[in-house]
Order: structure tokens, then sequence, then C-alpha cells
């Protein structure tokens, strides 16, 4: 059975009551596409290494998800937003965790579409699942990278080297290299491998502990962090012209008159929507309720 | 008209229609983060500032009734780097889920602590009514109220 000949709506499976137990043989992009980055409301980006966890299945690079710079301090991308539920904290665990660095070495970038990869939305708590487990493994082949690299370097065996949790590879004999110095002899624009040696959960150093959140200082001091706090140059503001309420459309809608209150820029109209743009925020509140007062109608 | 503003220690002189609500000119021509529109009816609490010490909202207090007012909002009370003894308490109870309550919370509460340095649990939540928190951080909250205004914890209360 392909998925494509599920056409079940959600209602017609609780109006029958029934079971429903679905599979598929057959690796359909629209299947699989539906496992990465996706979440509530709409599939992520094509998938391009279907064997990798989470985002990587779109996004398979190791730079897409980490670099490291010559200090040895490490930048991680996600492109999940924080909203409050604590991702950006909770990834920056995750990537300092399997880099093995201090949290405080490793920087976290958040959903910016020209630095991060596409995970699609933010919601239906795929962040983990997606990018938690696409940062575990990208992080993971980081540092197995790095760890063949300081092996080369000593001409010993990987297995032999252990990391120190502070930005060091540890040879047997003592002998010691920073993340910085193997990183900049290393390119991280190599696809990640599914089967890479992972952290021993008994020897975690930040995951399972309680960091204080990223994003709460900012929102205790004004700092600017929500979408409204965006401010761009020469920034119009808008406000659509609705009738009072749901089902209603006004009638006889004086635009000449809105058009020529203070801030008004323009009226945007296109069949029966129309929009005031104004300088300032309130100046288009100001011209919108002045619009409002006009009678209104009941649409059908 | 042309009006003057004392915003957090400093005057600023700006031009705006007198009627515009005190919320409008902090965000958009003074830049300030901190209030937030969240209902414009009164009834979230998310605007809140001082104005004179007392807490008002912000999204519904015209700017011809502020001329002369010492207004003061969380911007005012300190930054990342240095937080007001009520800004660290928030930061010790970690006391925000997605935090656009939380500048309007600190005002509110501020404006109780100017008032009364050793306030009431009671006092707390019924000067507190006024101001909703949609993701139910509203213990962690209190919490930091308590810690900041030194009264024991109440774990569990």
């Amino acid at each position: 059975m392909r998925s494509e000949s599920l056409s079940w709506s959600r209602r017609d499976l609780l109006t029958a009551g029934g079971l429903v137990v679905a599979f598929s043989c057959l690796s359909s992009s629209r299947a699989l596409s539906q496992l990465a980055g996706g979440g509530e409301g709409g599939a992520g980006p094509k998938v391009v290494a279907p064997d990798l966890p989470g985002s990587l299945r779109s996004f398979p690079l190791l730079d897409a998800w980490i670099r490291i710079d010559p200090e040895g301090r490490a930048t991680v991308f996600t492109g999940k937003a924080e909203l409050g539920q604590g991702i950006v904290t909770a990834l920056w665990q995750v990537a300092a965790e399997e880099l093995d660095l201090p949290a405080a070495r490793v920087e976290i970038v958040t959903a910016d579409s020209a630095r991060t990869p596409d995970e699609g939305v933010t919601s239906g708590s795929h962040s983990m699942q997606d990018s938690g487990t696409a940062i575990a493994n990208a992080a993971a082949n980081v540092r197995m990278l790095l760890v063949a690299k300081a092996a080369k370097l000593w001409e010993i065996e990987t297995v032999q080297i252990t990391t120190d949790g502070l930005g060091t590879f540890v040879a047997p004999d003592g002998r010691r290299v920073d993340y910085g110095t193997l990183a900049s002899k290393l390119s991280l624009h190599v696809s990640a491998i599914e089967d890479v040696p992972r952290r021993d959960p008994n020897r975690y150093r930040t995951m399972g502990r309680s960091l204080p959140r990223r994003d709460i200082p900012a929102k205790l001091t004004g700092g600017a962090i929500y979408v409204q706090d965006m401010r761009l140059p020469g920034m119009l503001h808008a406000r659509v012209v609705r009738g009072p309420s749901v089902g209603t459309a006004l009638k006889e809608a004086d635009f000449d008159t809105a058009g020529r209150m203070p801030g008004v820029v323009k009226i945007v109209r296109n069949g029966k929507f129309a929009a005031i743009v104004a300088r300032s925020e309130w100046q288009a509140i100001a011209a919108l309720r002045f619009l409002q007062r006009r009678p209104w109608y009941r649409v059908e | 008209m042309t009006i003057t503003l004392h915003v957090n220690g400093r005057d600023h002189t700006l031009e705006a229609d007198p009627s515009t609500p005190l919320l409008y000119v902090l965000r958009g021509d003074l830049e300030l983060n901190g209030a937030k529109y969240g209902c414009g009816l009164g009834q979230c609490g998310a605007c809140t500032v001082q104005v004179d010490g007392r807490a008002v909202f912000s999204c519904l207090t015209p700017i011809a009734a502020l001329e002369g007012r010492q207004i003061r909002t969380v911007e005012g009370l300190g930054t990342v780097d240095q937080p007001s003894r009520l800004q660290a308490a928030f930061l010790t109870e970690q006391a925000a889920q997605c935090g656009y309550c939380v500048a309007g919370m600190i005002m509110r509460a501020q404006a109780l602590l100017d008032e009364k340095q050793h306030p009431t649990e009671a006092d707390i939540r019924s000067h507190m009514d006024a101001n909703l928190c949609r993701c139910g951080t509203h213990m962690r909250i209190l919490r930091a109220i308590r810690r900041a205004a030194g009264l024991p914890s109440t774990e569990g209360f």
C-alpha cells in the first residue's frame, strides 16, 4: 500500500471508529519527507539521506550544523525556533555533550533562514526528535573526525584517545591537543555517518543537568527577542480593515477620509480586502478605528 | 503635538497625537521592547509600566496625561549584566516560559515593592491579580516576588 492512496481524513477515521494499520514497502519520497522536519502543518525539505537520524536526513553535511573555530569554540545551527519551550537551551546541551565541550564554549544559532538548516515548522514536539537527534549525531561525527585527526597526529589508535570535557584531546602518554588546532586542519563539509560512537550516558557532563535557560535574561530586561521587537529601516505599520466582529464586513467605508488621516501612507485594496498602511502603529490603528465606525453587515 | 516624557530618568521630546497610548510611544518612538501589546484593553497586564511609582496599563494611558510624570519601564530597572534585585529573583526562579508577560509582571511587582518593603503573601497575590500569564508560570513568578521581598519561598503553596 502506497501512502499516497491513503485518503482518509482524521474525521473519517473517528467516525468509522476503526483501527487502520498502514505500512509502506516502497520508499516514496512523500512518505519519507513526512519523517523529517515536518512536525504539524507540512513536511520539511527533501530527504537526501534516509538512514540518518532526524533532520540530518535533509541536511547531512556536518558544517550545516556545527563549525569549530581555531580557538576551539563551536557554533551550532538549528532550524528550530525558541518559543519559551526551552529548546535553544536543550539543543545547546545536546551539542556540548556530544562534542564534549563546556557549554560556555558552544554558541547556538536558531532559525535563521540565511544560516541554519530549514527544519520546517517548530511544533508538535518535533524539535528534540528532529533537530536534537541531528545535532547529537552531527556533534558525535565531528568529535569522531577530530579524534581520528589526533590519532593520525600521534600515530596511535583512536580508542586510546580521550576527551577531558574542556576542549582537549588526551593521549595515554599525556600528550594533549586542543579542538581548535585539530579543527583548523579538518573540513567539516562532509556527510554524517549513522553509526558513530556516542558519549556514554554514565559519563554525561552537560545533558541531564538543569542549566539556566538562555532566552530568559533578555526577556527580563527588555531585550529584542520577539518578532514584535524587530525594527527595519523605513518600516511601516499596517492594519487589515475588517468588520467589528467575525462574520461581518463594513459597508460604505470612508477610505478617502481615512487616507488623509495623519501618518497614513497608503490604503491597499484588492476586491473585498482592504488594509491601512501608516508610518506609526498607532496611526494605523486610529485610521482603522475611524473606518470601523461606519455601518457593517453580516457576511453570508 | 510636541510632548516631553520623562522615561527611565531621561527626558524624551517627541511629536505625537495626545491620544496616543503610552505603549505605542514606548515601543514605536523610544524603541523600548519591555512593555508588550497583549490585549489593548487593560485586561492582561503585558503592557504594565510604572507612572510615578504606580503600576499602570500603558496600552490604555494616553500620553496627554503623562507630561511631568516619572515613567519607568523594565529597561529602567537593570540590564542583563546588572539586573535589579527583582530581575535577579526572576532569573534565579527561571520565572518565564514564553516570557511575553514577564516585563509587565516585573513592573507590577516593582510597584508593590516600592510601596511596601515587606509585603505579605496576601499583599502579593492581590496586587498581582491584574496580570495574566497564559503559559501558567504564576507559581514561579510568585516565588520570584517572594524571593525579592525576602519572604520564604513556601514551596508548593
